[in-house]
């Protein structure tokens, strides 16, 4: 069976590449869509727009959610996968700068799976970058499918 | 006129000092007349009975006579009266002359020795000899008189006597005196019986009871006019004050006080009223309404006066006048006066100018309506500012750190990957970039935490210090194992506050204590209370209060630089000594204030520090 994709919701560049390196060097075989704003994550879970040749049923094995994007913010992008029956079982982890309280209530409130600090330091970000991976490729057991 | 010399003279009104004599003086006489025709009656009473006394007295006598002189005639004559004859009268004994002569002679010399009875009685027996007549008294003394039988010559009680008349009368005797006299006529012997007192000795105790009523009652009324006169002039003092206390409060009182009768006419009214309505004070009495104010205020003022005498009640209400061309607010109040019987007999009115109090309170209420105008648009910018402080922080936060960690991340992947073609000042700098890199996360999470400090609301709680310094010693030991501090923390070290800020604070102040003894030999830190005394500001000697304390064994500092301790940025120590960013005290002393709290701090260089807090006045 084909391992599964993650999906990688990150505005900036640098971030993106720092995050696919620390993935990749942790041996994380999974394939990695890359989208850069919170409406392009939607359309892409929903198959829409420039997403529309994609299986929607085809589902991200997880997703990490940066918090501030342009047009549709994190929080918002959570809303939505959390309304819709396709998506509400997906899981999300919010991989962000932040550490406002106000970001932790809401993104729980909103029924994140996890919530995880990009560290500053590298060393630390890939170690990070590699237990998210461990955990949620290999240790955690993923929703049965809906449909 | 001064009000209070009017005030004073009011009270003869109530009293006529004449009308009072007059009365006590009938009441006198009354008193007089009484007395007077008790003892009269008395009097009359006392001198039938003494008239009755002295009759039979008189008669007891001439029974005697008669006795003796039947004796002597049936001894003399030795024949006995005719039979079925009166034994009273002597008619039926004919006496020669000097049979009678020598009866009466005997008899006289009896009367003569009889002597006299009370001070002046006196017995008389009077009887005529040819043309003498002879009179016998029994008042020692006195001798037998003969008189000539010139009648005018004799007192009239003898003389209406031997005229044959009989009974009690009071008539003037032979001394001149009047006297109360019994006459018992003998006309068969020529003589007649006196007996007699003088009127004096017989009125003297009526005269001397009238006297004494006379004088007692004089004592009394004079007794009892002194009482009157007293408290009637305490009466009058009392009114006098009464009315005193009455007038200063009426002319005093910042209202218009107003009495009426109970037909609506002005009685009398207070100065404030005079004043305002420009009325004389002469001329208020049996003024109406219509005399005082325009028709239309007068005419409800009398409607409103006879609600109130009809039905009782108290009226109270605003009323708009013109004065002096200007409207003003009028606060009233009427209530009944009342007589004795609780029936509303007049009025009592009040006006109340509330103009000032009006306008002064719409004036505040415009007031507090533009101050809470100005709270809520200053509020208003204050949540914006507030709100943009917090979008800044957290653009802070979020867009400052990502540059940072593409700066660490890619220096960390050059290293990594192209490290075996770096020279030694390739891998140093790249070094540095790594550890500036590290120093200024850091700072940026202190100057986030610094804004924090001072911003969001207060959620206070009660807080268990013991533990919450517990856990932060047991974060800072996982965080750099190789140190190992010996840390001692006092239990129960209770307070009140925000809980996140709190223990912001004490990872601060025991994370400071952490770093500085790091080069100690023996590093010791403490975390308890104590009662101390804070710095005296201006030179204020302060009390000694209980204050928490964070205490190391440490670099310390020294106390001249203890002012720049809790600026933000100021550093005591080099960054190659101890790391830093400067702005960690900065922060704990912006929430202990935000606590009404004090921080401060002793040391000396060399021998560790202690810095102290307080939390205890929350706002």
């Amino acid at each position: 069976m084909k391992a599964k994709k993650i999906l990688l919701v990150e505005d900036n560049p640098d971030d993106e590449a720092l995050t696919l390196r620390a993935l990749s060097k942790c041996g994380v075989v999974n394939e990695v869509d890359v989208v850069r704003n919170g409406q392009d994550a939607v359309d892409y879970l929903f198959a829409r727009e420039k997403f529309q040749d994609r299986d929607a049923k085809d589902l991200p094995q997880l997703v990490l959610l940066d918090l501030k994007l342009p047009m549709l913010d994190g929080l918002e992008v959570l809303e939505i996968i959390r309304r819709e029956e396709l998506t509400c079982t997906l899981p999300v982890v919010i991989f962000t700068s932040s550490k406002e309280q106000s970001d932790l209530t809401k993104g729980y409130r909103l029924g994140v799976n996890s919530f995880v600090c990009k560290p500053i330091n590298f060393a630390e970000f890939s170690e990070s970058i590699r237990q998210l991976g461990l955990y949620w490729l290999l240790i955690n057991e993923p929703p049965p499918k809906t449909y | 006129m001064p009000w209070s010399q009017q005030a004073k003279s009011y009270p003869g009104r109530y009293i006529d000092s004449n009308r009072l004599l007059l009365v006590i003086a009938i009441m006198a006489l009354m008193a007089y007349g009484i007395a007077g025709l008790a003892i009269w009656i008395i009097y009359q009473a006392r001198l039938e009975q003494y008239s009755q006394n002295l009759l039979g007295a008189a008669q007891n006598k001439v029974a005697l006579l008669e006795y003796v002189t039947r004796q002597h005639y049936e001894k003399e004559h030795d024949q006995p009266p005719a039979p079925g004859n009166d034994t009273s009268g002597l008619a039926d004994y004919p006496l020669s002359e000097p049979e009678r002569v020598e009866i009466l002679e005997h008899f006289a010399q009896a009367v003569g020795g009889s002597g006299s009875f009370r001070l002046t009685g006196e017995n008389l027996l009077v009887y005529t000899v040819g043309n003498k007549l002879t009179i016998t008294s029994s008042r020692e003394g006195d001798e037998v008189n003969d008189y000539g039988l010139s009648s005018t010559e004799m007192d009239e009680p003898l003389r209406r006597a031997l005229a044959g008349e009989s009974g009690t009368i009071i008539a003037r005797d032979y001394r001149g005196k009047r006297v109360i006299a019994a006459l018992v006529p003998l006309p068969q012997l020529g003589a007649a019986m006196v007996v007699k007192m003088d009127m004096t000795e017989f009125s003297a105790p009526y005269r001397r009871a009238a006297i004494i009523t006379l004088l007692v009652g004089t004592l009394l009324i004079i007794g009892s006019g002194v009482f009157c006169w007293r408290e009637g002039h305490r009466i009058i003092g009392k009114l006098a004050a009464s009315e005193s206390r009455y007038r200063t409060l009426m002319d005093n009182v910042p209202l218009c006080v107003f009495l009426k009768d109970g037909n609506g006419h002005y009685l009398t009214a207070n100065r404030y009223f005079y004043l305002r309505y420009g009325v004389d004070k002469k001329s208020i009495p049996e003024m109406s309404d219509h005399a005082i104010f325009p028709p239309e205020v007068a005419r409800k003022h009398i409607n409103d006066d006879q609600r109130v005498l009809e039905e009782g009640i108290t009226l109270t209400g605003y009323e708009t006048q013109m004065l002096n061309g200007e409207e003003r607010i009028i606060r009233y109040l009427k209530c009944p006066l009342k007589n004795d019987e609780g029936e509303p007999k007049g009025i009592v009115g009040i006006h109340q100018d509330v103009t000032q109090d009006r306008r002064n309170s719409e004036a505040l209420k415009q007031l507090n309506a533009e101050l809470e105008s100005q709270v809520r648009k200053r509020t208003a910018q204050l949540e914006l500012a507030n709100r943009e402080l917090e979008s800044f922080a957290y653009s802070v936060s979020h867009d400052l750190r990502a540059p940072l960690r593409a700066m660490a991340g890619f220096s960390e992947a050059l290293k990594e990957e192209y490290e075996n073609s770096f020279d030694a000042t390739a891998a140093d700098y790249i070094k540095r970039i790594h550890r500036a890199t590290g120093n200024m996360a850091e700072l940026i999470d202190s100057l986030l935490s610094l804004s924090r400090s001072t911003t969001g609301e207060l959620k206070v709680v009660p807080l268990d210090l013991s533990r919450m310094a517990a856990d932060v010693v047991d974060d800072l030991r996982s965080a750099s194992p190789d140190h190992r501090p010996q840390v001692q923390i006092a239990p129960n070290l209770n307070a009140e506050g925000d809980s996140r800020l709190i223990r912001n604070v004490l990872e601060n102040l025991i994370g400071n204590a952490w770093k500085y003894t790091r080069l100690s030999a023996d590093p010791q830190i403490e975390i308890g209370s104590a009662m101390t005394r804070p710095p005296d500001e201006g030179g204020e000697e302060t009390a000694e209060i209980e204050a928490f304390f964070v205490r190391d064994n440490g670099a310390g500092f020294d106390m001249t630089y203890a002012n720049k301790l809790f600026r933000p940025f100021q550093r005591l120590h080099t960054e190659k000594e101890f790391q830093g960013s400067g702005i960690g005290l900065a922060t704990v002393e912006r929430i202990i204030h935000r606590h009404n709290g004090q921080i401060w701090a002793h040391s000396e260089p060399g021998r560790g520090a202690t810095f102290y807090f307080t939390l205890d006045q929350l706002a």
